[in-house]
């Protein structure tokens, strides 16, 4: 086919010659023909007579074919491979027709050729289809000269003999389906099961209409070898769940090309086209979302819920995507998207015969399709798809889990990131290990402990007064209790807490009056609070916020009520902490949160909590010094004896910061031989939280 | 004279008390809009988690770490998916000055979490979130299980 034309442009010439191997891979006629002998056939003159012979009840066929004058293409044999040896082996009654054939072929080929250099020239997105289809009018019409006999062959009187077979082996003739026993709904089941039976050669039906109540026709190019099926199941076809079956009539070379010059695979090929120009360039995306009804598509049907009319759809694709059309492996091609958007196709299946794209696909979208079975998809296993979308098919209805869903099409989709648009997890991805506290600044440590241990022994001492001084001047405090089901603990609670959950109120005015301030009705108002207890041991402590004013701390963990015989609940508490003069800190927020004991917490030993007595609270022993006063008698103690700051400042707690008694019992202890070396070395031991 | 300076002295309580009853109720209405959108992020649209935080944010995930929203949203991108039922919510705003000259307010919830279908846990979170021009984000966000999670 690559010979010189002279109408064609050099590029096109070349691409044509390309592309056009492989769009004869799909529906191929015999090569063998001149394209530039002209054609020489008679004009169909009583053709129309024998359609009203033929179809008395009148055929709105010419209404139709007006709707279709503008997709007034050049006509393709529309047989799929392997049909041309059949034809071959048969006698063609008229060469002319062959060489008709060539030449509009020809023609249709320089139209594709330039719908081809204008898709990649162009960067624009948009092909206008308008001039798409102007395009394709602008050559020559071939004049029929050819008279022709249309034999009907009827399920009533089944005759399949040498004129049928030589009638239904015509090329460029349409022949005419007449259904009957068919109601107006029955449409999309009965072609398709005439596609299915059709299979593995292709059948596009155009011009499906309703003749009456019971009757619907339609036209097709097809070869002896699809009416020879139809004939083998005796004309008649089972529509699926239901029991009625169609019959049908064919009237084989019922019109010639000519008089109806429509071509089902140019508009197909328009069709994509304009699927992909509806796109950006830059996306990369096929969408042929509700293919079938599209409108550019008018009465050729093309239900992509047929595995063969989707691979042929597919293919289509990839010889107009190519991206290099001098390339001599375009059949290797791929098609180079990286979406393919399939939804709303009623596809029951989805099976690709090869690997049609590249390897930048990796979106797909299925929604509202038949699927009944993820692994109806495993064909698409090959690609690194990412985003997939199964809204809206059957299969959704199979898993009650929304796990075992992710689980099993995972299983297909290994690389899958999102599912109907939800970032799904990572089966190996793994918890972080918890970790008891987090303090990144080591100089902070011993402060965040200290204040920590200071805190909860004067809140955990019979009487709360000794937090006095402990909150600053404008310290807000509020509170929220979790579910607590339990009715001594709730008796409890109600005897101090106001449950301060935002989620309760409708109102914003009453979380303020229950939002404390200021140290008194603070204080006072956890005096009310019966005693309680924990110990250090047990709680979990976050540094949230640090700067050199100020450090937030959250702090959780068990407790117990002295007294109460409950058994212990858990806290969690908020405590913003803000410098103060000589050293001092004051709690400036305190966010209290009561809630249940976690059930895991049973495993650990809270037997320190549960028998708790009084005797169990560390004594609290208000010193009178301030964190600059200590300092003075920190480095009065190490000046006098020697010691680290870390050690004097032990000597010195033991002693209850009475710099006398300090210093005695250093001395009595350095007589006896009892103080350590690490006394004396100058680094930090304390530099752990316990 | 010193009628006056009483009167003087009630008004002054009067505004702080008007001025903390303001701020309370913003740091109601926030911190409910605020978790709404956290968790609603958290669960649905994890990809969009750093746009709830500052620059320098730290979060601390069951004593984890973790700093930069680079990193925030790092982490919670490899975090098994997950549930939150929020059942308290709490906020106060910050008044001190050392902290805040700006408006902030510490946001404390409880509630029940659900990774992989698994049995629901309580879990307490703690936030401190600043306005930054109009949008507020999370200048440190401290989340923790009562107990630890399976993975």
């Amino acid at each position: 086919m690559g010979r010189k034309r002279n109408r064609s442009k050099n590029k096109a010439k070349l691409l044509l010659s390309q592309s056009n191997d492989s769009i004869g891979n799909i529906p191929s006629t015999s090569k063998d023909t001149s394209p530039n002998q002209e054609p020489n056939l008679k004009p169909i003159l009583e053709s129309d007579v024998n359609v009203t012979q033929t179809n008395p009840s009148g055929s709105p066929l010419k209404s139709i074919m007006k709707s279709h004058s503008k997709l007034n293409v050049n006509m393709q044999d529309l047989s799929k491979q392997g049909d041309s040896s059949t034809s071959t082996s048969l006698t063609n009654p008229n060469q002319n027709f062959e060489t008709s054939t060539a030449n509009i072929k020809s023609n249709l080929i320089n139209n594709f050729s330039k719908f081809l250099s204008q898709l990649q020239s162009e960067n624009s997105s948009k092909v206008d289809s308008k001039e798409d289809l102007e395009m394709i009018q602008h050559h020559e019409q071939p004049v029929t000269k050819k008279f022709l006999k249309p034999v009907r062959i009827s399920h009533r009187e089944l005759n399949f003999t040498a004129p049928e077979m030589e009638a239904a082996n015509l090329i460029n003739v349409w022949h005419k389906f007449v259904l009957y026993n068919v109601e107006k709904e029955d449409k999309v089941a009965v072609l398709n099961a005439l596609l299915e039976i059709a299979q593995p050669y292709f059948l596009i039906p155009v011009m499906y209409t309703m003749e009456g109540d019971n009757k619907a026709t339609f036209l097709t190019f097809c070869r002896y070898n699809i009416i020879q099926r139809y004939v083998n199941r005796k004309l008649e076809v089972k529509i699926p769940n239901k029991t009625k079956k169609v019959k049908i009539d064919i009237i084989l070379s019922f019109l010639s090309f000519q008089d109806m010059p429509l071509d089902p695979q140019t508009i197909i090929t328009n069709c994509i086209i304009a699927r992909f120009s509806k796109e950006p360039i830059n996306k990369k995306s096929l969408n042929l979302k509700n293919f079938s009804n599209d409108k550019i598509l008018g009465s050729v049907y093309c239900p992509l819920e047929i595995p063969f009319v989707l691979d042929y759809v597919f293919r289509l694709s990839k010889i107009l995507s190519s991206p290099h059309p001098m390339a001599p492996n375009i059949r290797e091609g791929k098609v180079p998207i990286r979406d393919l958007i399939l939804s709303d196709n009623n596809l029951e299946t989805l099976v690709l015969s090869e690997k049609v794209f590249g390897g930048n696909f990796t979106r797909l979208d299925l929604r509202n399709n038949k699927l009944g079975n993820v692994n109806s998809l495993r064909s698409f296993s090959e690609y690194k798809i990412t985003e997939l979308w199964l809204d809206g098919n059957p299969l959704c209805n199979n898993y009650t889990k929304i796990r075992d869903y992710i689980g099993t099409v995972k299983q297909i989709f290994p690389f899958l990131q999102k599912l109907d648009d939800h970032v799904i997890d990572n089966e190996l991805k793994l918890m972080p290990t918890f970790q008891k506290h987090f303090i990144h600044n080591n100089m902070k440590i011993s402060l965040v402990q200290q204040f920590l241990e200071h805190f909860f022994t004067c809140y955990d001492q019979n009487d709360r007064i000794s937090l006095n001084g402990l909150y600053d001047s404008e310290a807000i405090f509020s509170m929220t209790i979790g579910p607590i089901t339990d009715i001594s603990k709730q008796l409890i609670l109600k005897t101090f807490a106001t449950n301060r959950n935002l989620k309760k109120f409708a109102d914003y005015a009453k979380c303020s009056e229950i939002l404390l301030k200021g140290p008194e009705k603070i204080i006072a108002m956890l005096r009310q609070e019966p005693a309680t207890f924990r110990k250090m041991k047990h709680l979990d402590v976050d540094l949230v916020y640090n700067t050199e004013k100020c450090f937030a701390v959250c702090v959780q963990g068990p407790f117990s009520y002295l007294r109460s015989y409950v058994s212990p609940l858990w806290f969690n508490r908020t405590l913003l902490v803000v410098a103060k003069e000589d050293n001092e800190f004051c709690i400036a927020n305190d966010h209290y949160h009561i809630d249940n004991l976690p059930a895991s917490y049973n495993d650990i030993d809270l037997s320190e909590l549960t028998f708790a007595t009084e005797k169990s609270i560390p004594t609290f022993n208000p010193t009178p010094f301030s964190a600059s006063e200590k300092e003075q008698l920190l480095s009065l103690m190490q000046e006098l004896t020697s010691v680290n700051k870390q050690y004097a400042e032990k000597c010195l707690i033991e002693a209850n910061w009475e710099i006398r008694k300090a210093v005695d019992s250093f001395l009595k202890s350095y007589v006896d031989n009892k103080i350590p070396m690490e006394a004396f070395k100058k680094r930090v031991w304390r530099d752990e939280i316990r | 004279m010193i009628d006056a300076w009483l009167k003087i002295k009630k008004d002054y309580s009067y505004t702080m008390d008007e001025d903390l009853r303001a701020k309370s109720d913003q740091a109601c209405r926030t911190a409910e809009e605020f978790t709404k959108l956290y968790y609603e992020s958290l669960d649905k649209r994890r990809y969009l988690m750093s746009r709830l935080y500052m620059d320098t944010a730290i979060l601390v995930w069951n004593g984890n770490g973790i700093e930069g929203k680079d990193k925030i949203q790092h982490f919670w991108t490899e975090l098994p998916a997950s549930d939150h039922t929020v059942i308290t919510l709490d906020a106060q705003p910050v008044t001190v000055p050392a902290v805040a000259n700006q408006l902030t307010f510490l946001v404390k919830i409880s509630g029940q979490v659900r990774y992989h279908e698994k049995s629901a846990k309580t879990f307490n979170q703690n936030f401190l979130i600043t306005a930054l021009g109009d949008k507020w984000k999370i200048v440190s966000d401290c989340f923790r299980t009562q107990e630890a999670l399976e993975s």
